[in-house]
């Protein structure tokens, strides 16, 4: 496997720095817990560097755990996602695990400006703070994945 | 003065990009959006491949020849191996839209500023490398002769 680009780490890295954001790192992932408003509080996100791009997998503190909840979060995720222009939900099925992803292809011999680490990393927070009540009244049941999506634009 | 919709130095670079490949395309409409196609090596034989530029961004969707149909099961069923696919993926992203089953690949890139060719080609390699990838699991859940979790395994093989 190649080797993660030392560029892209470092920019990673100062971007982290200059917005004061406590990380740690381990191997090729830099590991942040993000406070969110709303009900979920807290996200844990990775962002794994390659050699020529990064992704953020945004960890939400939800979990499916039964085979109708996971069809239903998963028809709500399709929906979702059909929505977005850029990043997208993801479903683990075996876990029930549900995070963001968030990538960008920075070139073999480039490194990321700034407002690119920050548009990955904020706008899948934002995005995931706009799902998130969505999300718990599907994870309930207390709506449909359609109508809980709807609710959003009311 | 009219609103921007697009960039004009994404879609130029994007256009510069498709003639230096001779690829045959519409150019950039009035919404940002650039259209070509591609003839596939699996079954699903070809695809429709739509660029939409934003300000600061373009999107690379393709969008698959069979749907997944109307019935909710069916849905549900071509949706999970959509969910498998999905994750764990680097970039991109199927879709199934509930309304109608209809099945595409998304990837997006952010750009200050216009895209190299490099990273034109990359987006654009990635989605075709998906679905080439994909493709025939998905069919064989689409016609019902493969649970989600078996395509997924073969697709991943």
């Amino acid at each position: 496997m190649a080797e993660p680009s030392p560029r892209i780490m470092q920019a990673i890295e100062d971007f982290f720095n200059t917005r004061r954001m406590k990380f740690t790192l381990s191997g090729d992932a830099f590991y942040i817990e993000a406070n969110v408003e709303g009900r979920l509080k807290t996200v844990d996100i990775f962002v794994h560097v390659s050699e020529s791009s990064f992704v953020a997998n945004f960890y939400l503190p939800l979990k499916t755990t039964d085979d109708v909840g996971k069809l239903r979060m998963a028809e709500f995720i399709a929906r979702a996602n059909s929505e977005m222009n850029d990043g997208c939900f993801e479903l683990d099925f075996d876990s029930g695990d549900i995070r963001f992803r968030m990538s960008h292809f920075c070139g073999t011999d480039e490194e990321p400006i700034f407002e690119v680490i920050e548009h990955t990393i904020f706008e899948g927070l934002k995005e995931i703070v706009w799902y998130s009540d969505a999300l718990f009244k599907v994870l309930r049941g207390a709506a449909s994945p359609k109508d809980a999506l709807d609710s959003l634009y009311i | 003065m009219a609103e921007v919709k697009y960039s004009k130095a994404i879609a130029e670079s994007i256009e510069n990009y498709l003639n230096e490949k001779e690829w045959k395309f519409m150019p950039v409409d009035e919404n940002g959006v650039i259209r070509t196609g591609l003839k596939l090596r699996n079954k699903l034989k070809s695809v429709d491949i739509f660029f939409r530029i934003g300000r600061d961004s373009f999107t690379i969707t393709l969008r698959l020849s069979i749907g997944a149909g109307e019935d909710l099961e069916d849905l549900n069923r071509v949706n999970e191996f959509v969910t498998r696919a999905n994750y764990g993926m680097r970039r991109g992203c199927f879709e199934m839209d509930f309304r109608d089953g209809e099945l595409g690949f998304r990837i997006g890139q952010y750009c200050d500023d216009a895209p190299s060719s490099e990273a034109v080609e990359d987006t654009l390699f990635i989605a075709v490398a998906m679905v080439e990838r994909y493709g025939d699991a998905l069919l064989k859940v689409i016609h019902g002769f493969s649970t989600p979790e078996e395509a997924i395994k073969e697709a991943e093989s």
